[in-house]
């Protein structure tokens, strides 16, 4: 095992945290943001050849792996970034890339690489807990086509995508589908997530769907929804890295500043000894984030799945502990608005709960049977 | 950046635990799997196969007879001799010594100890800490005073662990009373049969006897025994404590327990109990984030929060995640764990409330396990120095 970082790695998160610095300065992280101030962002991410990271050459992508992608995503997470990165770049574009036939493929991915087309996925329904087996929207067979009917909720990035990889079942097969965000019969309800984040629920009546917005079914979608998953997660890691990254740094500083009884609270031992275990908890987190991403590169179906469920499950557990000691080691400061340090702990907890929470993922690395290291 | 090890590392790994598979003494792996106490022949058995093989010193040079073997190697000997059951390298001479004596010994100095270490003919005990002076080591007041070619070395040095299986001894004396506390201090070795030297057990709370005290009695010892320069010894001894950094996480040793409490819970039919299932989960996954750090440390282009703290990092995840586990052994043990007796732990005679029940050494071995974060610099200590890294400047 070899978790050397290459130059050229080091070259792309170079430029990525360039990128973020300009575009996310410090003081206006967490704030809301037009959506043409987004879009104007989407288009320079495309320009740096981040939005086709790991799609192929013939799609205008740049063909690199999770492992390069990891390091876009913890610059991201650092500067709260509210693009549509994770749902865009990571899980549609991995999705379509390893389903879609060639006239897909041109169809949707070449517009992600060239920062033209947002994506989201609705995967997630009102009364499934993560229970993506037994999913109730229904995709039918209708004259040359589809018809697509039930509810689909938490659709990250969703008010604002162009289109969504939806997932849904026939006769017990699960479907995937490309549905535009302006079909007949689509009702999109907006909302904000915990963290400030825009959010859809989105009800199909009887959408039409043709042949050639589907992607796959039964066994081979169900693979590659898993493997997105699976890359889902550990792009969470990754993020989630990067935003504990910040938190520590200004638990730090603010240790370092702050004076209370004539001395800076860095001279606390009982203090001091909370932020060495958050830099523990954030270098284990480092780890498990570098380890999921090779494991979605290298590893094979059970062997990932198992490992990434480790990372997200390590990396909760860090993040929790982050936040809180994050907030209290701030005092009453780090419970208001103004202190940035509440922004990050709301994006680590919504991390924690996309696509699989703690208990989901210890139940999944339970019953893999695959050896982790 | 890479999942797997290299083939060359894969066979390098399959070297090493075919090895253990054939050279370790059954009756040897059994006492190291089962908790037992182990007697310094058992240690010595296994310290010379490592010796003929030339793998008794990873951690040395190669032209000191160390076996020129990588970070990664090392780890994967490491992992693959405890997780095969077989006796950590406790001696000081070996981990401890051996390196000061080859950065800082005279040519005489190595060429007169360091082959004895290498063939554990010689066995060295390390006198550090003093009754006033635990994790405040510099406070030490153990003294030596030049009279002629000797020193006369006068104090009291206590938590010497194994002393009662050495023949020589490492020790920080004060050679300058006056001088701020880290600069009055050498480093000198003495044999322990000097006249004016005694060492005594000291009985633990878990029946074991590890640990010593060494009193020095105007003990006569040559100043060719001196280390480096006089008044330099903090600098060796801060050498030596920062050395060891392979093996500081106990991953094998951690690796080994966990499959002791699966073993254990399946020997009881308990393995799918749901409390069980999950604290083995959890230790699992919390082993695995500890050894990709331990794995990533060794990698290029690593970013890391506390730089030059990563081995404190280490001792302190590493020692509190085997304590944790230790603790869930004691769990396992039920009620197995009420009886006790000396003799079930040094497999002597047969004590009828608990036969050849492993359990019954789970609660010792628990109480032991606290030395852990105890021994090496407290864990507290450990977090000073990574805490004044983080907040200095």
């Amino acid at each position: 095992m070899d978790f050397s970082i290459s130059e050229e790695q080091l070259q792309l998160r170079d430029a990525v945290k360039r990128f973020c610095d300009g575009e996310y300065p410090q003081e206006r992280r967490g704030q809301p943001v037009s959506i043409d101030r987004r879009r104007e962002r989407w288009g320079m991410m495309a320009e740096l050849g981040l939005t086709g990271l790991t799609l192929s050459e013939a799609c205008g992508g740049s063909d690199l792996g999770m492992v390069e992608q990891m390091g876009v995503l913890e610059e991201l997470g650092r500067c709260l970034s509210p693009e549509p990165y994770l749902s865009t770049a990571v899980i549609s574009a991995s999705l379509i890339q390893s389903l879609g036939n060639a006239e897909q493929r041109e169809r949707w991915l070449a517009p992600i690489a060239a920062g033209e087309l947002r994506m989201a996925l609705a995967l997630d329904e009102p009364r499934g807990r993560y229970a993506y087996a037994t999913m109730a929207c229904r995709l039918t067979p209708e004259g040359d086509g589809y018809r697509l009917d039930g509810e689909k909720c938490l659709v990250l990035d969703g008010p604002d995508a162009d289109a969504y990889v939806v997932a849904a079942r026939h006769e017990g097969s699960l479907q995937l589908l490309v549905v535009p965000a302006d079909a007949a019969g689509l009702n999109r309800t907006v909302g904000t997530t915990l963290d400030a984040r825009e959010i859809a629920t989105l009800g199909f009546a009887g959408v039409p769907v043709s042949r050639a917005q589907h992607l796959a079914e039964g066994e081979e979608a169900e693979k590659a929804l898993q493997a997105a998953l699976n890359r889902a997660s550990a792009a969470l890691c990754a993020e989630s890295v990067g935003a504990m990254v910040e938190l520590v740094e200004q638990t730090r500083e603010f240790l370092k500043v702050r004076q209370q009884f004539g001395a800076p609270l860095g001279k606390f031992q009982a203090l001091q000894h909370r932020l060495v275990d958050m830099v523990i908890a954030l270098e284990q987190s480092r780890s498990m984030a570098s380890l999921a991403a090779m494991a979605v590169d290298e590893a094979d179906e059970r062997k990932c799945r198992k490992l990434v469920s480790a990372a997200r499950v390590s990396v909760a557990r860090a993040a929790r502990l982050i936040a809180k000691e994050a907030v209290q080691l701030h005092g009453a400061m780090g419970m208001t608005d103004e202190c940035q340090v509440g922004h990050y702990v709301k994006r680590l907890m919504v991390a924690e709960r996309l696509f699989g929470d703690v208990s989901y993922h210890l139940e999944s690395f339970e019953n893999s049977a695959a050896t982790a290291v | 950046m890479r999942l797997e090890f290299t083939p060359e590392e894969e066979a390098f790994r399959q070297e090493v635990r075919a090895f253990v598979e054939a050279e370790l003494d059954p009756a040897i792996k059994a006492k190291v799997e089962r908790g037992l106490r182990l007697e310094k022949a058992d240690y010595v058995a296994w310290y010379t196969r490592l010796y003929e093989k030339g793998w008794i010193t990873p951690g040395w040079p190669e032209e000191q007879g160390g076996p020129g073997w990588t970070p990664i190697q090392k780890y994967l000997f490491d992992e693959e001799t405890l997780l095969g059951g077989a006796p950590r390298i406790i001696a000081s001479g070996i981990n401890m010594l051996g390196p000061v004596l080859i950065a800082f010994g005279t040519p005489e100095q190595k060429e007169k100890y360091l082959p004895a270490i290498r063939r554990s003919e010689s066995w060295w005990a390390q006198g550090f800490s003093e009754p006033g002076s635990g994790s405040d080591l510099a406070s030490m007041r153990t003294t030596a005073v030049r009279d002629g070619d000797h020193y006369i070395v006068n104090g009291h040095k206590i938590w010497t662990s194994y002393a009662h299986f050495c023949d020589k001894l490492f020790c920080l004396v004060k050679t300058d009373r006056e001088a701020k506390p880290q600069e009055g201090i050498s480093f000198l070795l003495m044999d322990l049969d000097t006249p004016g030297i005694e060492v005594r057990p000291i009985k633990l709370y878990e029946g074991g006897n590890d640990l010593n005290e060494v009193f020095l009695d105007n003990v006569r010892v040559p100043v060719e025994n001196l280390i480096g320069e006089e008044n330099k010894g903090w600098t060796y001894a801060k050498y030596l404590l920062g050395h060891e950094r392979t093996g500081i996480a106990g991953i094998g040793a951690s690796k080994q327990q966990l499959l002791r409490v699966k073993r254990l819970l399946a020997e009881q039919g308990m393995e799918g109990e749901p409390h069980f299932r999950r604290r083995v989960a959890e230790l699992e996954i919390e082993l695995l984030a500890l050894e990709a750090t331990g794995l990533r440390i060794l990698g290029e282009n690593q970013i890391f929060s506390a730089p030059g703290a990563e081995a404190s990092m280490l001792k302190v995840r590493g020692t509190e995640l085997r304590q944790e586990i230790f603790e869930l052994l004691y769990e396992v043990a039920g009620p197995a764990a009420i009886p006790f007796s000396e003799e079930a732990m040094r497999l002597e005679g047969e004590d009828p409330l608990i036969g050849d029940d492993e359990r019954a050494s789970l609660a010792a071995n628990f109480l032991d396990s606290r030395k852990l974060s105890i021994y090496g610099g407290t864990n507290e200590v450990q977090r000073n120095v990574t805490a004044q890294m983080l907040l200095r400047g």
